[in-house]
């Protein structure tokens, strides 16, 4: 599975690290391709391309801050969650990310 | 007017000078280049505290301010506390799993640095979580320092911290000599696109 994530926080200088840093382990030890671009007050890194949204089954978004550019994934299925529950339940919501990509095959 | 030309033995001295000068300076930028190393650890053993005592937030915030003043890195103690205490007021700085990460951008102080200051019995970060924090990080920015600094190595240290091995290893490391090494591993690594 191709999971695209961007992360944001409120002060943007510890949550939003820890929670894309969360997000791509917790992909990863399941077996799927990730990448996840911060948007804290060092700028936006990894910036994610218009290519890399094509290929996505799935976009993960924090909601605690509007995401820049969050027009681009128009149209693919995201997941918003809390920036706090990333970081500590990345795990569960990668296996939601699955669910929803399962769900959507079955339709 | 008078020309000198200068004869043989003069010109030949001319010459071993410029080794010496030459010589001088490859070995001044060696020592350069080994200077600027050691500064970029910011982490040094006479800034971790391996046994805080203070329980709550303004106490371990203060109590690491000192070391930092006993070594010489601000200009000012009570106004670089005055620059924490704001960075707390405008948003709690525990970021879960026992670990709060106190910063200040401050004219009094000299050079960038961490403290880390350890907890056995927790301290009262008066976090939304209640949750005890364990691990304290005490970053000190001078004020005319790239704001990217610090925020850069606040970020590489937030990414190190998800790390359950990691977080592990300074609660357990019996030394300063242990935590400082970690530390200054991750705060010089670069960020490895995911």
């Amino acid at each position: 599975m191709k999971i695209l994530g961007v992360t944001a926080c409120p002060s943007g200088v510890a949550h939003t690290y820890m929670a894309a840093e969360a997000l791509a382990k917790a992909a990863k030890k399941r077996g799927h391709t990730i990448k996840v671009e911060t948007q804290g007050s060092i700028g936006i890194e990894n910036t994610i391309r218009a290519e890399e949204v094509v290929d996505a089954d799935i976009i993960i978004l924090t909601k605690d801050m509007a995401i820049k550019n969050k027009e681009r994934f128009a149209g693919k299925p995201i997941i918003n969650v809390g920036v706090g529950d990333v970081v500590r339940k990345a795990d569960i919501i990668v296996a939601k990310a699955e669910e929803v990509i399962a769900q959507k095959v079955q339709k | 007017m008078i020309i000198c030309v200068p004869n043989e033995e003069v010109r030949g001295d001319v010459f071993t000078a410029n080794i010496y000068v030459s010589a001088f300076r490859n070995y001044y930028i060696i020592l350069k280049t080994i200077l600027e190393v050691i500064m970029t650890q910011l982490v040094r053993t006479e800034l971790i505290e391996l046994n805080l005592k203070a329980r709550e937030r303004k106490d371990a915030i203060i109590e690491l301010t000192g070391r930092l003043e006993q070594q010489g890195y601000l200009f000012s103690k009570d106004g670089f506390l005055q620059d924490v205490f704001q960075r707390e007021e405008i948003g709690n700085t525990a970021v879960g799993f026992g670990v709060a990460i106190p910063h200040g951008k401050s004219p009094e102080v000299k050079q960038t640095a961490i403290v880390y200051g350890r907890s056995e019995l927790g301290i009262d970060w008066e976090s939304v979580d209640e949750e005890p924090v364990h691990s304290v990080f005490l970053l000190a920015v001078p004020e005319e320092k790239a704001s990217n600094e610090h925020l850069r190595i606040l970020a590489l240290l937030s990414r190190a911290l998800i790390n359950e091995d990691f977080r592990q290893q300074l609660l357990e490391a019996a030394t300063s000599e242990e935590i400082s090494e970690l530390l200054n591993e991750v705060t010089q690594q670069k960020v490895i696109e995911s």
